[in-house]
């Protein structure tokens, strides 16, 4: 399965995360994404913008941090 | 063979000694023995494993793989014997079990049995090494005592035909009524009794013929005998008599002649077997004999008789000199046999044999799974450990349950992300104008001319709009203060509380660094009320009336980029005073001659 929005991520620390938007900039893939609850019926308050990696088949979503690279995402999703 | 070393294996008897007389710390002993035994167990399991996996038993020859199986299995039998000791040294102080390795794991019935269908298939070879030498052997000795008994019939083919000529040439003298010797023969004896010998020698049927007339012959005579016997019996007169004794030499007659003619038989039928041979000959001197019995009845007085002349004597003595082997042939050619049959049932033993040893059992129950393998540091190439799963790695995907609210959550989610967007932008404006107050900066009187530090060489520190906000730069002592640093008062009265959403800049007193704390954007976030989450612009009223209700620093406004290190004694937000941009005060500077350095405090 592909990372699509409205998918649920399983990370490897067992968080659960929705995909809520997608957009892309310069050949990357950045990810809007919310925190499940545990009940998995709604999201926590929990929100982050994330840049996915791929590598030897497997999927990594970094965290997007910094001054300069959220002003530059943060207005994609925004547009969006 | 099994070894263990010498200090552990003191160790363990210390330990059992212990165990026995102690009965304080016996736990702890306990421990160390069962700790110990633990030890070696899983040593010699693991090279008990290693040594099957690492011999090529299939490429050994069978003679060294017996050989290596044999040591395993004597090996096996005394490590066996070994923990056997040190459960029963356990037990007899512990509540629990004594966890040794899964010795079973080892496939000892299917070692053995590889064992003894390798020693079968080696004995069975010697075997049949063995047989075929004797068989061939037996065959040799066979083709030998089958000449020599070829040779023997033939030369008693030769004394039959020795026997016939001897018959013929056969010469005597009898002793006639006057007392003088007469010459006789064979020939003149058969003839005299009716026998054209040497017709009768060639013409079987004949003879066969004469044969039974001579039996008839005697059959009749010793009827008439009889009856005139009792006819004498009953009359015994004279007459009678003379009839009597008339037919009782005619009779003996007839069986003279029968002698005569059975001799001439059994001497007329060659055979070359010897045992034929010789019972012949034995005969021959008994029939000889009875023809003498005979002619003495008779009266015939034989001075030399022919019949000696046939030399049946020499012959017999001829004929035991050859020798039978015929039993001797019988036995060879018997055990021949037999060895045949052998050879041919171990064949076809060591034929399966064979196919089992060539069909590889299995000597060892490999049960490496996944999770062994995952846990077992040792098989690993490198020392790195094992790790956990990366935290921002995907391990799965998936659609969300039927529960989800989506609807509800993607509203929620797009006001918060437009709200963050807005905050960010709000507080990097205000960054901006914030950050041309440098409350740490000092003015210092540089009475230095011509000094290149004071940058009044622009070219060098032309200012870099771009680069004003880098949160990591040091705040460059050379820098030009942004012209725009005029601060809204509202945006700022707005933005100086402890919203956590945008970073944080600290100004950093002895760098003038501006540090941002680049921890996630919205991790600290403060929970957002209902109204602040919902893409309602009209809910800025809200915050208004809270930071009112409130007034409180701590409510839900993002903090600013900054804390103002102003006069808050009583946390009342004070304006801050606008101060000259570098380039109005270096210019100030200069025309009054007065170079001042400025510098960081």
């Amino acid at each position: 399965m592909e990372l699509e929005i409205n998918k649920i991520v399983t990370l490897g620390n067992d968080e659960e995360y929705l995909i809520v938007d997608k957009v892309e900039k310069d050949d990357r893939e950045y990810y809007y994404i919310a925190e499940v609850n545990e009940d998995g019926t709604d999201i926590k308050d929990n929100y982050k913008i994330v840049c996915a990696t791929y590598k030897d088949g497997d999927v990594y979503l970094d965290e997007v941090l910094g001054e300069d690279k959220l002003k530059m995402i943060l207005p994609l999703f925004v547009k969006e | 063979m099994l070894v263990i070393d010498d200090n552990r294996s003191k160790l363990l008897k210390m330990k059992e000694k212990m165990l026995e007389v102690s009965s304080t710390n016996r736990e702890e002993i306990l421990s160390d023995y069962r700790d110990l035994v633990i030890q070696i167990d899983h040593e010699i399991y693991n090279k008990l494993i290693a040594k099957i996996k690492d011999t090529d038993y299939n490429n050994l020859p069978l003679e060294e793989e017996l050989r290596e199986l044999s040591l395993f299995e004597d090996n096996y039998n005394a490590f066996d014997e070994l923990r056997h000791s040190y459960i029963q040294v356990y037990e007899k102080y512990a509540t629990d079990e004594l966890e040794l390795s899964p010795l079973d794991n080892i496939l000892i019935d299917n070692i053995r049995k590889r064992i003894s269908d390798i020693q079968g298939y080696l004995i069975n070879l010697k075997n049949l090494e063995s047989n075929k030498t004797e068989l061939s052997r037996l065959s040799q000795e066979l083709v030998n005592e089958d000449r020599r008994a070829t040779l023997t019939n033939d030369k008693i083919i030769i004394l039959e035909d020795e026997l016939i000529n001897n018959l013929l040439k056969a010469e005597g003298r009898l002793h006639d009524d006057k007392g003088q010797l007469i010459y006789t023969s064979a020939v003149s004896e058969y003839k005299q009794n009716g026998f054209d010998l040497k017709e009768l020698l060639n013409d079987q049927n004949k003879l066969d013929l004469e044969v039974s007339k001579a039996y008839k012959e005697v059959d009749d005579s010793q009827e008439l005998l009889d009856a005139t016997y009792i006819c004498y019996q009953n009359a015994p007169n004279e007459e009678n008599r003379q009839i009597y004794i008339k037919n009782h030499v005619e009779m003996i007659v007839a069986k003279y002649k029968l002698s005569l003619i059975e001799i001439l038989q059994l001497i007329c039928d060659k055979d070359s077997y010897y045992d034929l041979a010789k019972n012949k000959r034995y005969h021959l001197l008994d029939l000889i004999k009875e023809r003498r019995s005979y002619m003495n009845s008779l009266g015939i007085k034989v001075y030399i008789d022919p019949f000696d002349r046939i030399k049946i004597k020499e012959q017999l003595e001829i004929i035991n000199s050859l020798g039978d082997n015929s039993a001797k042939i019988s036995e060879i050619r018997e055990t021949i046999s037999y060895l045949t049959g052998m050879i041919e049932q171990t064949s076809d033993a060591n034929k399966e044999l064979l196919l089992s040893i060539n069909s590889n059992l299995e000597m060892f129950r490999d049960n490496t799974n996944v999770t062994d393998i995952m846990n077992n540091l040792n098989i690993s190439a490198t020392d790195e450990a094992i790790d956990e799963l990366p935290a921002n790695k995907v391990v799965k995907i998936f659609n969300p349950s039927d529960d989800f609210m989506a609807d509800r959550v993607r509203e929620k989610t797009k006001g918060v992300i437009r709200r963050v967007n807005e905050m960010f932008n709000m507080h990097f404006e205000e960054q901006k104008e914030v950050s041309t107050e440098i409350p740490d900066l000092l003015i210092e009187n540089v009475s230095t001319p011509l000094n290149d530090n004071l940058f009044i060489n622009e070219g060098e520190n032309v200012f870099d709009e771009s680069d004003s906000y880098q949160s990591e730069a040091a705040f460059p002592t050379d820098v030009f203060i942004p012209e725009e640093t005029q601060i809204d008062e509202q945006v700022y009265s707005e933005t100086n509380t402890t919203d956590s959403t945008i970073p944080k800049q600290v100004f950093d007193d002895k760098n003038h660094n501006l540090e941002v704390d680049d921890s996630s954007l919205f991790q600290e976030v403060e929970p957002f009320t209902q109204t602040q989450l919902f893409d309602d612009r009209s809910d800025d009223g809200v915050f208004t009336e809270e930071i009112k209700e409130n007034n409180s620093l701590d409510y839900t406004m993002p903090d600013a980029f900054w804390t103002v290190k102003d006069d808050t004694s009583n946390d009342k937000i004070t304006d801050v005073e606008r101060t000259p941009s570098f380039d109005e005060q270096i210019n100030a500077l200069i025309q009054n001659d007065d170079y001042e350095r400025i510098r960081k405090k």
